[in-house]
């Protein structure tokens, strides 16, 4: 079952790049909500092709997230090298689905991009990287740059490093294909706010609420940023045998704490 | 040799022009009340005493903040902080007032930057 899982999860991922790579040919980072808009309801397919990048990132990071924890729970050593890529290809993947939703470039994507340079200005040593990020002449540009440049590569890298002898097979990327096709009849994706919107509320990506929560109860910006780097501290420590069954407790705990506040 | 392409690179993707604002708006454009520049994120406040120049940008997590005439409140529509229309903090998270933005009038028009 954890390879069919494995499988799946990589089916999904290769859905999600072909479909983000046809999206590149209509959309403009100088005007990300007006090119959204274009795709939606102006260009033949785009809403399809949107919804298939959406849901399959979405599936995606939920079956990664379903294998990380059939993975972690499996009796065999876990190589060293192979599990530092993988734990570096989910924060990667994490990154692309937050970079994704500020790409929207709607009302709640500016406002989750200026929380992300808040949290990252409030934050000592990794403040430094915020010009890597923020761009004063459009605000979309660099996150564009990263999802569709960078952090693909970075993230294609990893799961080569990680996965090596396993090579996506057409049944998996059909069934793949199935739970988007099924995921985008089912749901509906969140709803673009016009950038003039008057509204009392926006929302943040879903994995990102139980962190907008903990800001709007006050929590330091610096606690804030360090809670959400610890899953991926505890995840790095799982491959050390004499660590595993701590690093294993502290992430439940941290889960638990994290669903606590999400909801 | 690592740093020395490291740091060039860094410099180069880092570049940032001048921050300066350079907004000019002429007073007979600016009503009484709030008025909001979205292209610089600060509000004008205007009565017949005096013109007050605001950020935009709550002071708690930098989300732009909305403002509500019925109530003469601003609104953070991320983490719920409010302020009056003096820029002044009633509710948090955020802990201080709205940023100040230093102006000048020449020739009947409003300078910023």
């Amino acid at each position: 079952m954890a390879k069919q899982i494995s499988l799946i999860t990589l089916g999904l991922f290769i859905i999600s790049l072909l479909s983000g790579l046809v999206l590149l040919f209509a959309y403009h980072p100088d005007s990300p909500y007006d090119s959204i808009q274009k795709i939606e309801y102006l260009i033949s397919y785009g809403k399809l092709f949107r919804e298939i990048h959406y849901f399959s990132s979405e599936a995606f990071f939920m079956l990664l997230l379903l294998h990380v924890t059939v993975e972690i729970n499996k009796k065999f050593k876990i190589k060293a090298a192979s599990w530092i890529y993988s734990v570096i290809g989910l924060f990667m993947v994490v990154a692309l689905l937050f970079s994704g939703f500020v790409l929207k470039g709607d009302l709640s994507a500016v406002q989750a991009g200026e929380v992300a340079f808040s949290l990252i200005k409030d934050t000592p040593f990794i403040n430094g990287a915020l010009p890597l990020i923020k761009d004063d002449t459009m605000f979309v540009w660099k996150f564009f740059i990263f999802h569709s440049i960078f952090l693909p590569i970075i993230l294609i890298y990893s799961i080569f490093r990680h996965i090596r002898y396993i090579t996506p097979k057409n049944e998996y990327l059909i069934f793949a294909l199935g739970i988007t096709l099924v995921c985008l009849t089912i749901f509906d994706m969140p709803e673009d706010l016009p950038i003039f919107a008057k509204t009392d509320t926006v929302t943040s990506p879903w994995f990102f609420l139980g962190a907008e929560n903990m800001l709007q109860k006050g929590f330091n910006p610096v606690f804030v940023n360090l809670f959400l780097a610890l899953p991926f501290l505890f995840l790095l420590l799982i491959y050390k045998k004499e660590a595993k069954k701590l690093s294993k407790i502290a992430l439940l705990i941290w889960l638990v704490i994290y669903v606590y506040f999400s909801i | 040799m690592a740093g020395g392409f490291i740091y060039p690179t860094y410099k180069f993707v880092t570049f940032k022009e001048s921050n300066n604002q350079n907004l000019s708006i002429p007073l007979k454009d600016i009503k009484e009340g709030i008025t909001f520049v979205r292209k610089s994120a600060l509000f004008i406040y205007k009565n017949d005493k005096k013109i007050d120049v605001y950020s935009a940008h709550c002071t708690h997590m930098g989300c732009i903040l909305n403002y509500f005439e019925d109530k003469e409140e601003f609104k953070c529509p991320c983490h719920k902080s409010r302020f009056d229309k003096n820029g002044n903090l009633l509710r948090g998270p955020a802990k201080r007032d709205l940023d100040r933005i230093i102006y000048k009038i020449k020739n009947k028009t409003l300078y910023i930057g």
